[in-house]
């Protein structure tokens, strides 16, 4: 009541609780205009600059956050190291510039992504778009490079999604196929344990369950193989049981699963518990990273095997520096004292491809960078990039499994590389059980 | 001050309109972006304000509209060739069918349920387009016209809409049923017993917001140029068009232009500080719901009478 009256008097004198609530909004309301304003009004930076800028979408928060997450300890990394002598010699500044990035955050969101490419292409001028992970990101990326004809380097995110949105001309990729190249090392990480092979699928349902199923069920039958599909389930699915029952029921000795990290884990931990333990269980996406790994607790995660895209015993050096894929990662657990990770191979590659390009191009200028980009012919941190006439490379993917470590609680063993013999492995597959 | 402006107001009106609709020949690329991202969502704000704040239907549900429509955009124009702003259309009109669908059910439902069941026909239409073949599932389409519109054309589309959904819910206010609406707003029962048709005028509301809802996010997504449906049918929009509306203010036609600037301007400049974004809009909206519960405009008004576009007639 006595606040009611307060308000309705507010014609004379001003109360405590009037003055305060006044005041905060006008601090908030200055707050919030002093810190957007400027930003705002400040008129687009002229493109005569004495430096490149490159800018760089990237997942820091939301569910792709662990794919971010080596961002932006590797770009400073690379940077340094391109910028060392003075950066990119640059015809029409007539001296050599550094090479400077922006990143933004896509909260994860393809919505975002997108708005943030344009923002950074007509507002921040950028000369170049370099940009990773996964379809969100890389999709609504690529589709604003072609709107606004700027030229742009992606990598991680499987060529099949990426190439829907073309015939490209300004964007180049470089990653795996799920049916060119998944399917031959999970297979063929499979020959090597004696199985029935009967195999159990347990997919998401979402945009790599749903499309790697379907591939896996296309091409597995002319392989000899029989798939137990019992269908797709929502992420955070609780109850497992029934798929379970029906692996067993079937007798399946292989289980494939592409899965988020967490469904995997429930899913993992009741399969043990109902004493379901398949000879080989192949995991796409759930276990990339050490800490899912880590999380599946006590000793579940011995003998589980993944696609493998890049490792420290990749045999592949820096254009930059020449120094090899181990010494990177031990560059990153040196100063993060974190376990090395897949996409750091990667996203250094970004930038290799980048600075080599505009070596060569020596120009601003967006067709000649792109030009150069087309012609680019290049050892990287993550193998041989070279683009075909469809703008993409693919990229090299062995087998690997994980088996308790010694520096760390979880280790990756190459154990499959027989389409590229020169990734060594470091172990050999065996079954779990 | 406030007297003088509501004087001159559609001197001011004339000015923004101008303003805004002339932005490609005297803005820069950044503005075109900035302000073609706010028109859009100005005009999906001022529909979810629409429902909540003259019809009292709490939709947590627009994204329902904004992923059927945008998923109608790119199935015609990317497989079957029609022309991009006529698919815009057809998407708006497939909104209202949508509507007319759910409100077989969710008009039987009040308050609190009837916002949950909105929410729930969003949900459904995202599992149904994550599991449909012909859209490729949960991957997303690209939207591929066959000849693909420059940022300017996107822009003037843009700008019709945020100023179509503006005028409507004007014309909407100042016509016999605006008024219905105010008086059931305030008391429903009462209301009835005066004459008003309750279910009509919420009906009608509602297709109404449906179908402008559903043109804005076609434009949206010829912009955006990739659909996908975690996204496109996600709760993220009623969140983004709630905090938008809420800061600007519930309930009156300015609130939601203006909560839409804040936010874009916010959402544009935090994206540079990772992290930040979403805590720094989540302050403001706690703050503003502490501090001024109706709202940046509706405070104003309240407090000093300022206001350009009055519901009321005078």
């Amino acid at each position: 009541m006595d606040k009611k009256c307060n308000q309705e008097g507010s014609g004379g004198s001003i109360s405590r609780r009037d003055f305060m609530k006044k005041s905060t909004l006008a601090v908030g309301t200055a707050m919030a205009s002093s810190l957007a304003l400027p930003q705002f009004v400040r008129p687009a930076r002229a493109s005569k600059r004495d430096y490149i800028l490159i800018g760089r979408p990237n997942p820091t928060t939301g569910p792709l956050a662990s794919f971010g997450e080596a961002t932006p300890w590797v770009d400073n990394k690379v940077l340094a190291e391109i910028n060392k002598d003075g950066g990119i010699y640059i015809k029409e500044l007539g001296k050599k510039v550094p090479i400077k990035v922006k990143i933004m955050d896509t909260e994860s969101s393809p919505t975002k992504a997108g708005e943030i490419a344009s923002r950074l292409i007509v507002r921040d001028k950028v000369d170049l778009m370099v940009f990773f992970h996964t379809p969100d990101t890389v999709n609504p990326v690529s589709a604003m490079c072609e709107r606004h004809k700027m030229p742009g380097i992606s990598l991680d995110s499987p060529l099949e999604p990426w190439l829907d949105g073309g015939p490209y001309h300004w964007d180049f990729h470089a990653f795996w196929s799920v049916e060119k190249d998944i399917v031959p090392v999970y297979t063929g990480m499979w020959k090597d344990i004696k199985t029935n092979k009967v195999v159990g699928i347990l997919m998401a349902n979402d945009p790599d369950g749903v499309s790697w199923s379907a591939v896996f069920k296309k091409v597995l039958p002319g392989m000899g193989y029989r798939a137990v599909d019992l269908g797709r389930f929502p992420y955070f699915n609780k109850d497992f049981s029934s798929f379970i029952n029906g692996w067993k029921k079937e007798k399946v000795e292989i289980l494939l699963a592409n899965t988020i990290p967490p469904d995997f884990t429930t899913a993992w931990r009741q399969c043990r518990r109902m004493g379901f333990t398949p000879k080989v269980c192949t995991v796409g996406k759930a276990v990339l990273f050490p800490s899912a790994v880590e999380a599946l607790g006590g000793d579940l995660a011995n003998g589980l095997t993944s696609e493998v895209w890049w490792t420290p015993y990749h045999p592949f050096k820096s254009s930059l520096t020449g120094y090899s894929a181990k010494a990177l990662c031990d560059a990153w657990t040196k100063s993060t004292s974190k376990q090395w990770t897949q996409p750091i191979g990667y996203k250094y590659a970004g930038y290799e491809i980048a600075a080599d390009a505009l070596r060569r191009a020596g120009s601003l200028d967006k067709e000649t960078i792109r030009r150069a980009i087309a012609d680019t012919d290049l050892d990287t941190m993550v193998g041989h990039i070279k683009y075909n006439k469809q703008n993409y490379s693919r990229t090299p993917l062995v087998g690997g499994q994980w088996v308790k470590g010694h520096k760390y609680p979880w280790e990756l063993n190459i154990v499959y590389n027989k389409e590229h013999p020169n990734i060594p492995t470091t172990g050999k597959m065996f079954a779990m059980r | 001050m406030a007297e003088q402006v509501f004087r001159y107001r559609w001197l001011v009106v004339g000015i923004l309109i101008l303003a805004l609709g002339t932005v490609p020949i005297w803005g820069s690329e950044y503005f075109l972006l900035f302000f073609l991202l706010f028109c859009l969502y100005a005009g999906m704000a001022q529909m979810w304000n629409l429902l909540i704040g003259y019809s009292g239907l709490l939709s947590l549900g627009q994204q329902a509209f904004i992923g059927f429509s945008g998923y109608t955009v790119a199935m015609l124009t990317t497989y079957y060739g029609v022309y991009v702003w006529l698919s815009v259309l057809i998407g708006g009109f497939s909104s209202v069918l949508l509507a007319m669908f759910m409100s077989l059910f969710i008009f039987r439902m009040k308050g609190m349920h009837f916002a949950i069941g909105t929410w729930i026909f969003a949900e459904i239409l995202l599992l149904w387009f994550s599991n449909w073949k012909f859209v490729k599932y949960g991957t997303g389409l690209f939207i591929k016209p066959a000849s693909p519109p420059s940022m300017t054309t996107i822009y003037y589309a843009a700008f019709i809409a945020g100023l179509g959904a503006t005028v409507v819910v004007y014309l909407i206010l100042r016509s016999r049923i605006g008024l219905g609406l105010m008086a059931m707003r305030d008391n429903e029962e009462v209301s009835e017993t005066m004459g008003v048709n309750v279910f009509w005028s919420k009906f009608f509301c509602f297709l109404v917001s449906a179908f402008m809802t559903g043109i804005t996010a076609g434009i949206l997504y010829v912009f955006q140029i990739f659909i996908q449906p975690y996204k496109a049918f996600g709760i993220d929009w009623t969140i983004i068009l709630t905090v938008s509306v809420i800061i600007g203010g519930i309930g009156t036609i300015e609130g939601p232009i203006l909560g839409s600037l804040i936010y874009i301007l916010l959402s544009q400049w935090l994206a540079e500080y990772a992290h930040l974004s979403l805590l720094f809009l989540g302050l403001i909206a706690i703050t503003i719901i502490l501090v001024a519960p109706k709202g940046i405009m509706g405070s104003l008004q309240e407090k000093t009478g300022f206001q350009i576009l009055s519901a009321r007639r005078r």
